[in-house]
């Protein structure tokens, strides 16, 4: 039979055996950094107490003005270093975190835009296909009339309304010559995205009135979609030397920046 | 049958309506956007698109109580919570600026971060200016512009006073914000 109680009491003291060294060990790293330290700090303070005998000695009338001079240019130092940090804090206090909004999903809507009326486009191309040759197989001249009167009922209805107006419109200004409807056709066509017309008829307003800010306005802005930003640039200066116009001002100011693309 | 053309049908309906946005918006009528994503707001709210694009045209539109639906919805995307970090900053700004104005709660110990929008410029030279006795009419100067400034009051009202700041180029109005 084994005594369990000796054995347990032998391992017990060859553990306490095995950690010794490590004690011993870890004892010597500590008393050896406290020493260290200790050293270093009496150092300090013998260098201090050596330093203050040594500035007592300089005291000497003949020396004071120099040490003087030294001590001021210490506190000198120390009062920019101060300022330097004042300041520093208060740049830090000014220095506002900008948050700037993040329009892309605008991109990703007019992406979809596109592809969700391209798709119907199709759709509507596919149909319109598939009812010419139905159109051809039976009767062509009696039924496609009677087919574009049902194709024109569906989406297009509000933009021919406007092109009709405009359309319209020019008829009117070709009669009359009127400014304020050919600006209004260049208001229309910049609506619409006919950058080019609406260029042309903001000049056209223009060479007939040139005292309009809202066709100088049109005519810039279109400059701008047409990617001529420094034309545009160039005109409102001009215009703005004349006028003194806000509204041009502030349209100016959004092409530099690049507000107005 | 009828199930598909309801799924198709509501799609439809979805895209118009943001699209329809989006138009709005780009032709600069900011309310009417607003209002169109209002009202369409139940069937749209799962789109983090719409979300943006109904509080923009919200905050074109000086609607800014109406972005804290949309800035608490927009998480799921990083864009959207950069959007959503924005709005609540100008909501949190016109808020104190307001509180400031009615209830004259100093706002000088605050150092919040700042956004491109008026309230928060107007709300940075406010915060500026220190302790002060209340005024009637603040006018600021803008930091960037000096031929921009900005007028800041409070207007009367019958049940709650209304904050009114004044966007002003080369002494000339160019627009007239009004919160409450």
């Amino acid at each position: 039979m084994l005594n369990l109680n000796e054995l347990e009491n032998r391992w017990l003291k060859y553990k306490i055996k095995s950690y010794i060294p490590h004690a011993i060990i870890t004892l010597l790293v500590i008393s050896i950094t406290v020493l260290i330290s200790s050293l270093n700090f009496d150092k300090k303070e013998t260098n201090k107490v050596i330093q203050k005998e040594l500035i007592k000695e300089t005291l000497k009338p003949a020396l004071k003005e120099k040490v003087i001079e030294k001590v001021i240019e210490k506190v000198i130092e120390k009062e920019i270093i101060k300022k330097v940090i004042v300041k520093s804090n208060n740049t830090q206090q000014d220095e506002k975190l900008l948050i700037t909004p993040s329009l892309d999903f605008m991109r990703t809507i007019q992406n979809d835009s596109q592809k969700y009326y391209n798709t119907k486009s199709t759709a509507q191309k596919k149909k319109k296909a598939q009812q010419k040759h139905l159109i051809s197989d039976v009767a062509i001249e009696e039924i496609t009339p009677m087919q574009n009167i049902v194709k024109d009922n569906t989406i297009d209805i509000k933009r021919r309304d406007t092109q009709e107006d405009i359309q319209h419109v020019i008829k009117r200004f070709k009669k009359s010559n009127n400014p304020a409807l050919s600006l209004f056709v260049a208001k229309k066509y910049y609506e619409l995205g006919e950058y080019n017309k609406a260029y042309n008829y903001a000049l056209i307003t223009n060479e007939i009135n040139n005292n309009i800010e809202d066709s100088w306005i049109i005519f810039a802005k279109s400059l701008v979609k047409l990617e001529k930003k420094e034309k545009a640039i160039e005109v409102l200066n001009k215009y703005i030397a004349i006028s003194h116009s806000g509204r041009a001002k502030i349209t100016l100011d959004n092409i530099k920046s690049g507000k107005l693309k | 049958m009828k199930i598909i053309l309801v799924i198709l049908l509501s799609i439809t309906l979805y895209a118009n309506t943001k699209q329809k946005m989006y138009n709005l918006y780009q032709n600069e009528k900011y309310e009417k956007a607003c209002n169109l994503g209002f009202d369409n707001f139940k069937q749209n709210k799962k789109s983090e698109e719409f979300l943006s694009l109904y509080a923009f045209s919200c905050l074109k539109s000086d609607y800014i109580d109406r972005l804290s639906i949309p800035m608490a919805m927009l998480k799921y995307s990083k864009e959207a919570r950069s959007n959503s970090s924005y709005f609540s900053v100008i909501l949190m700004q016109k808020k104190l600026l307001y509180h400031a104005l009615v209830d004259g709660y100093t706002l000088t110990d605050l150092n919040l971060p700042t956004t491109d929008y008026i309230l928060s410029k107007v709300f940075d030279l406010y915060s500026n200016l220190k302790k002060h006795e209340p005024r009637l009419v603040y006018l600021f100067e803008d930091v960037n512009d000096n031929k921009l400034k900005y007028k800041l009051y409070l207007s009367k009202g019958e049940r709650i006073d209304k904050m009114v700041i004044e966007e002003f180029y080369d002494n000339t109005l160019i627009k007239k914000h009004i919160y409450w």
